[in-house]
């Protein structure tokens, strides 16, 4: 009701405003000054009608809007007047043209958070997993869910009990574990196979070292994930020794190879792994990560003094998580009861 | 050698439904095949080839025997032309049976429904109110294909699912189109579950003929497999989504789409035949009704092989032989490595892979690869395709060491001639080599079983047999006992001439 009030009054002034320019004919200066404030009240309030009337998404900073629209009226007067009020006119009474879209409006989209499965999965824990996989008594699908929980783990842990799952009663478990370590397999001779042509190639002994060095890597890990056994695993540890030995002829002082052969030496339980441990020490590997070796080593030679000074000496960020415990245990570090 | 197209008969006695098999492919089921159509002069067949891609084929590996009287061949991934695109609002009364059926598919052991449910929709199929257009175009396939996808679907993309189900359900409609146009026949005969399955579901419920089906692997559980080995199904979960122990949700909706077809099949089967006692549980497992199952072993033609046992020298040969095409479920690695070590032990042995490598060439070259690697690649001969009434006397040992078997024709080929095995303990391995009942085993053991991938086992049994003679008279002798006894060819047709007479003629 104010709004329209303030329409007319803004009409009513302007044709005010127009017959005070009237007498200007006569030369009086005053009349145009009294011309331009009547009419720019007009103006005014003219702007005020129509930014309220003005749908919402066009009035978000009121002031400029307000501003354009005196401007129209102020600087084109009446013509701009009557323009601005036919607008409004035609907005408030013509039919919205909608365009035929064919677009429809659907309610928002539910995300669900956690979503569903993560909420109703099962958690598997190591201990749990292995028990299933062993248990031949637990259904099939359970069974089959826990291998392909597996997939997820290190090779190390995984391979051990994906071999056991070879000789499950049910065929879909043996074949898919079956599919897990072949392809494991499958991609480390496809490396090696690789890498062999690379060797040949090798013009540089740089070059060489580097195809060497990768070579006795891929052949220990085929021991050491478990995917050999028997006379093919004595076979790829013979490939590690060959290469390993080929690449230290190249660079006898590398750090990393003399860790790979103490680790290798270590897995064949041969009496010179310690020297090479300390020997990848003094060529540059960081102690700490040998150190739990070393303990491992101590450990197994019953020298249960040695593994305790070994595991005293270890800094938390030089071991593994999963080692917390045996560290703990050992280095006394755990209770006060033991400490004491 | 070509398998030369005859002219298309007017009708046949038995409507033969074959996958991947007979006759473009050699050995296993298509030998089988080859065996059972000219183990039956009487009887005319009509052959329907089912492939994937044609240039997955080459060459026929068999010639077609004269009675087989009618042949065709489809490829259900090839391209073809999509049905042109129009506006389909879709039957609401089939489209309801559609989703009665989806019903069915994740309910397990209900049998008498689907068989109905099935029925209803088979003639919809071609021609009907259910052609291919209505799934691609209609209103009704899309509110329902939606509708799925939110209720069900654990992968966020409904892209990916839109375009899963129409390229999982598209050769539904080559299927009904090859029933539709079909020569009449008296009976039908699928020798798999999966698409020869459903061909033969929707024939028999077009033509209201009997329905038998022979399963020699099991179609479904070897698809299961393949499917989660394969690397082309994607998965769109974020890291959240995913749980370590749920198989990605396309990769579960193509092992159930074959399960869904695998059920369709039992449902319209009248007579389900296994190979042996194992796979007949599992077909019930899978949701075969089981009053209709029963087992028929493969038999040999006996007398072909047995003059060879006279041209056996004194001495065991020192060979092993793995019989059977080069390919990954034979898992000839395994062979391979066990050879490494069968040399170790006995330096004069070799190992001979006697099969064709052209299947799957990348993996013979593997295979060869992994002789050189383990430098006993004079020792492993590759002899491609052989006649095996030749080269059976010269081996010592019959190896398999797959993977996955059924009732393999290989090892009772090679008990016939006098030969032990070693095999893996899949399919019916170990009723072969150590017999199935009492009566059975008390025949002896005509060889051993070992676990998979065992390298080390396998050439251990090996080199047990090869070197120790009197077990080896032992285990031949058994062999030869228990394949006259239980697994001559005779036994398997006169027990197939009688389903034959019960669902062709009879019924």
């Amino acid at each position: 009701m104010i709004i329209a009030i303030v329409g007319l009054l803004a009409l009513a002034l302007e044709i005010f405003a127009v017959f005070w320019l009237m007498p200007l004919r006569e030369g009086s200066p005053y009349n145009l000054l009294g011309f331009l404030v009547v009419h720019g009240l007009a103006s005014l309030l003219l702007a005020a009608f129509v930014s309220a009337a003005l749908p919402p998404r066009l009035r978000k900073s009121p002031a400029a809007v307000i501003l354009l629209l005196f401007g129209f009226s102020f600087f084109i007067p009446v013509l701009g007047l009557i323009g601005q009020v036919i607008a409004v006119l035609v907005a408030r009474f013509l039919p919205r043209i909608v365009p035929d879209l064919p677009y429809a409006e659907i309610p928002p989209i539910e995300f669900e958070f956690p979503p569903r499965e993560i909420r109703e999965r099962t958690k598997y824990g190591q201990g749990g997993l292995t028990s299933r996989l062993k248990d031949s008594g637990v259904p099939k699908e359970a069974r089959f869910k826990s291998l392909l929980a597996l997939q997820g783990m290190p090779p190390k842990i995984a391979n051990p009990l994906l071999q056991d799952m070879l000789g499950d009663p049910a065929d879909e478990v043996r074949l898919v574990a079956y599919g897990i370590l072949d392809n494991q397999e499958k991609l480390i001779n496809q490396h090696i196979h690789d890498e062999i042509n690379k060797l040949r190639e090798a013009d540089t002994t740089e070059m060489q070292l580097i195809a060497l060095r990768r070579l006795a890597e891929l052949y220990w890990e085929l021991v050491y994930g478990g995917l050999v056994h028997g006379d093919v695993r004595d076979h790829a540890m013979g490939e590690t020794d060959r290469y390993l030995n080929q690449a230290m002829q190249i660079a006898p002082d590398d750090a990393g190879l003399w860790f790979l052969r103490a680790k290798m030496l270590l897995y064949k339980r041969d009496p010179a792994v310690e020297a090479a441990f300390h020997r990848a020490v003094a060529s540059g590997i960081e102690e700490g990560r040998v150190l739990a070796y070393l303990g491992q080593i101590a450990f197994e030679r019953r020298d249960y003094v040695e593994v305790r000074r070994i595991f005293s000496a270890l800094s938390e960020a030089q071991y593994a998580p999963r080692l917390k415990q045996a560290v703990k245990y050992w280095s006394g570090r755990a209770t006060g009861s033991m400490a004491a | 050698m070509k398998a030369e197209q005859p002219e298309k008969a007017k009708q046949a006695d038995i409507g033969l439904l074959l996958e991947g098999t007979f006759p473009y492919v050699a050995g296993g089921v298509s030998s089988w095949v080859n065996q059972m159509i000219r183990g039956f002069p009487e009887i005319s067949f009509a052959v329907v080839f089912i492939g994937s891609l044609e240039e997955e084929y080459g060459e026929a590996k068999y010639e077609l025997p004269d009675n087989v009287v009618h042949f065709e061949r489809h490829y259900l991934y090839s391209k073809r032309r999509a049905p042109e695109i129009k506006k389909i609002e879709g039957d609401a009364a089939t489209f309801a049976v559609v989703e009665e059926m989806h019903r069915y598919f994740r309910a397990p052991n209900a049998h008498a429904e689907g068989r109905e449910l099935f029925k209803r929709l088979a003639p919809e199929l071609a021609g009907g109110k259910l052609n291919h257009e209505d799934f691609l175009y209609s209103h009704r396939s899309w509110d329902f294909i939606s509708a799925q996808y939110r209720e069900f679907s654990s992968d966020p993309s409904f892209v990916d699912y839109f375009w899963t189900v129409r390229t999982m359900h598209g050769p539904v409609w080559i299927l009904a189109d090859i029933a539709k146009n079909l020569i009449p026949c008296k009976a039908y005969h699928t020798v798999s579950t999966g698409y020869a399955g459903l061909l033969g579901a929707l024939l028999k419920h077009r033509t209201g003929k009997q329905l038998i089906l022979s399963e020699h692997g099991i179609y479904t559980k070897e698809r299961r497999i393949d499917l989660f080995n394969a690397h082309w199904i994607p998965d769109n979960r974020v890291i959240f989504q995913r749980d370590p122990t749920e198989i990605a949700y396309f990769r579960q909706m193509w092992m159930r789409f074959f399960e869904g077809i695998g059920k369709i099949c039992y449902d319209a089967s009248d007579s389900i035949i296994a190979l042996y006692e194992g796979n007949r549980l599992r077909q019930i497992e899978d949701g075969a009704n089981p009053a209709l199952t029963s087992n028929i072993p493969n038999g040999i033609d006996v007398a072909r092989y047995a003059p060879l046992r006279a041209k056996r020298t004194a001495e065991t040969p020192q060979v092993l032989a793995l019989i059977g095409r080069v390919v990954p479920i034979k898992d000839i690695m395994t062979f391979v490595r066990a050879m490494r070590t069968v040399v170790n032990r006995l330096p004069n042995a070799e190992g001979w892979i006697i099969g064709p490598e052209d299947e799957d060439a990348d993996y013979a070259q593997e295979c060869r690869n992994l002789a050189v690697g383990l430098g006993i690649e004079e020792k492993v001969k590759f002899l491609g395709f052989q006649n095996l009434t030749e080269v059976l006397p010269q081996v010592g040992v019959v190896a398999l060491s797959s993977i996955s078997e059924a009732l393999p024709l290989v090892l009772l080929e090679g008990f016939a001639a006098g030969v032990p095995a070693v095999a893996t303990d899949v399919g019916a391995c170990r009723q072969l080599i150590q017999g199935l009942d009492a009566e059975d085993q008390a025949l002896g053991s005509a060889g051993s079983v070992v676990g998979i991938a065992d390298p080390r086992s396998l050439a251990m049994a090996a080199i047990e047999l090869l070197s120790d003679r009197e077990k080896w008279q032992a285990a031949s002798l058994a062999g030869i006992r228990r394949v006259e006894t239980y697994y001559n060819q005779e036994q398997m047709f006169a027990r197939y001439r009688a389903i034959y007479e019960a669902h062709a003629w009879q019924a």
